[in-house]
């Protein structure tokens, strides 16, 4: 039983590394009939499956006859959750106090992996915000600072960027922990990480070493919340506008026209 | 949220304390649909944005999620000059997702599956009813409002929106 496990570990990190073509995704990029989301999503597919999740709950459906889609399962996952993200086969489940790691079996089952806390000292603190992943590491935002509304708690500070290696989905571990100052959505493109601080503007990180961002530039002029990469199109999203970016040379940033809401 | 219900419970403990007496003031009331009137999903011409929701890219489209009313849509095709060409009407709805030009969607209550090949008439094919009812309490306060308000109530039907409006005795408030 043992060996069989480790195995499947070992056949698991090593679909990581065989499985990782170049970018990050939420769902399966390059088919152009399909969307890409932010950060911030609770529904995507993956193959013939949507995924939903509620505050509580992961629900799977088979939507192979578009017209008849077929709900064929749901699980209990925890409370409050805040997003969906899938990358590899592996389904990241961010809530304001936990991560929560899925592996969808071959009948495209979601099956919980793991569930790490960000505190170990009870959910005093609810952080906002959501959690990606690329080849063996995710990486979560946690902040205390709301200015956009949402369900979170003032009660505490804490703004910081996570990194948890997931290479065993089973036993992720932190990495490392980065102070920020109002971190949100974030996304992954090419090596480089971005994360949103609102007013503080966007960070760019970057992921040669992917256990430890470092950080390369903060873009002052783009207030952002969250971001979405395709294509070399980098939308970042403003409250009231979306900041449009394409890459130049050594992937320096060109701002396109923005798009007032 | 946390802090909206426990003002909300602080309201009715002190509102049970004080002999009855009418307060009228100026504040917001919901405004309900019906869940199960599909026949509103429809394109319509560009609608003002005030509460944006998540954002997709999809083919050469930027869509836009306006919180319970539905999707603004910006052709892309020239990313140095983005063009606003109307609005996917979807009343309830802030999660949506597209796999093979069908548009997966919620009204609050229902996840509703849409086809959008042609994205200027998205075609309604089913819904699977119910799905999101657990979600439905965090759509319960107006958003961007400090103040007293109407409270929603279930049983009325799904929230589509807020107004301003003239209460008598409110019993919910929000600092947001």
């Amino acid at each position: 039983m043992n060996i069989q496990k480790n195995l499947f570990i070992c056949l698991m990190a090593l679909s990581f590394y065989a499985c990782d073509t170049n970018f990050a995704g939420n769902s399966e990029i390059g088919s152009n009939d399909s969307s890409i989301a932010g950060s911030y999503s609770t529904m995507l597919t993956v193959g013939n499956k949507l995924y939903t999740v509620s505050k509580e709950e992961l629900s799977t459906f088979d939507i192979s006859e578009k017209t008849k889609p077929k709900l064929i399962d749901q699980k209990m996952v925890g409370f409050q959750i805040e997003n969906l993200y899938h990358n590899n086969g592996l389904l990241f489940i961010g809530s304001q106090t936990t991560l929560y790691i899925y592996a969808i079996d071959n009948q495209g089952i979601p099956n919980r992996k793991s569930a790490t806390e960000y505190f170990s000292f009870g959910s005093e603190i609810e952080p906002c915000d959501p959690v990606i992943a690329n080849d063996g590491y995710a990486y979560a935002t946690l902040s205390s600072r709301n200015e956009t509304g949402g369900p979170c708690s003032r009660t505490f500070e804490i703004n910081e960027l996570r990194t948890y290696n997931v290479i065993n989905p089973e036993q992720p571990f932190l990495e490392s922990t980065i102070e920020m100052k109002n971190p949100k959505g974030l996304s992954i493109d090419r090596d480089r990480l971005y994360v949103c601080e609102g007013e503080h503007g966007m960070k760019i990180f970057d992921l040669s070493q992917k256990n430890i961002p470092a950080l390369i530039t903060t873009v002052n002029t783009c207030q952002c919340y969250d971001i979405i990469i395709h294509n070399g199109l980098i939308l970042a999203v403003g409250k009231k506008e979306i900041y449009q970016f394409q890459y130049g040379e050594n992937q320096s940033l060109i701002q396109l026209k923005t798009i007032l809401l | 949220m946390r802090l909206n219900i426990l003002i909300l419970c602080m309201s009715v403990f002190v509102a049970s304390c004080i002999p009855e007496e009418k307060v009228v003031v100026q504040g917001m009331a919901p405004i309900y649909g019906d869940p199960d009137d599909f026949s509103k999903i429809s394109f319509l011409p560009t609608q003002p944005s005030v509460n944006r929701g998540n954002i997709l890219i999809y083919k050469n489209y930027i869509l836009i999620n306006e919180r319970l009313k539905g999707i603004h849509v910006y052709d892309n095709t020239d990313p140095t000059s983005p063009v606003n060409v109307g609005f996917i009407n979807i009343p309830g709805n802030s999660i949506l997702t597209i796999d093979k030009d069908i548009l997966f969607a919620d009204n609050t209550l229902h996840l509703i599956v849409i086809d959008i090949s042609d994205i200027k008439q998205p075609s309604y094919l089913t819904h699977i009813s119910n799905h999101f009812k657990s979600s439905l309490i965090e759509e319960l306060f107006p958003p961007n409002y400090s103040g007293d308000f109407e409270c929603a109530k279930g049983g009325k039907g799904i929230v589509l929106g807020w107004e301003e409006k003239t209460l008598e005795n409110p019993k919910c408030f929000t600092n947001n």
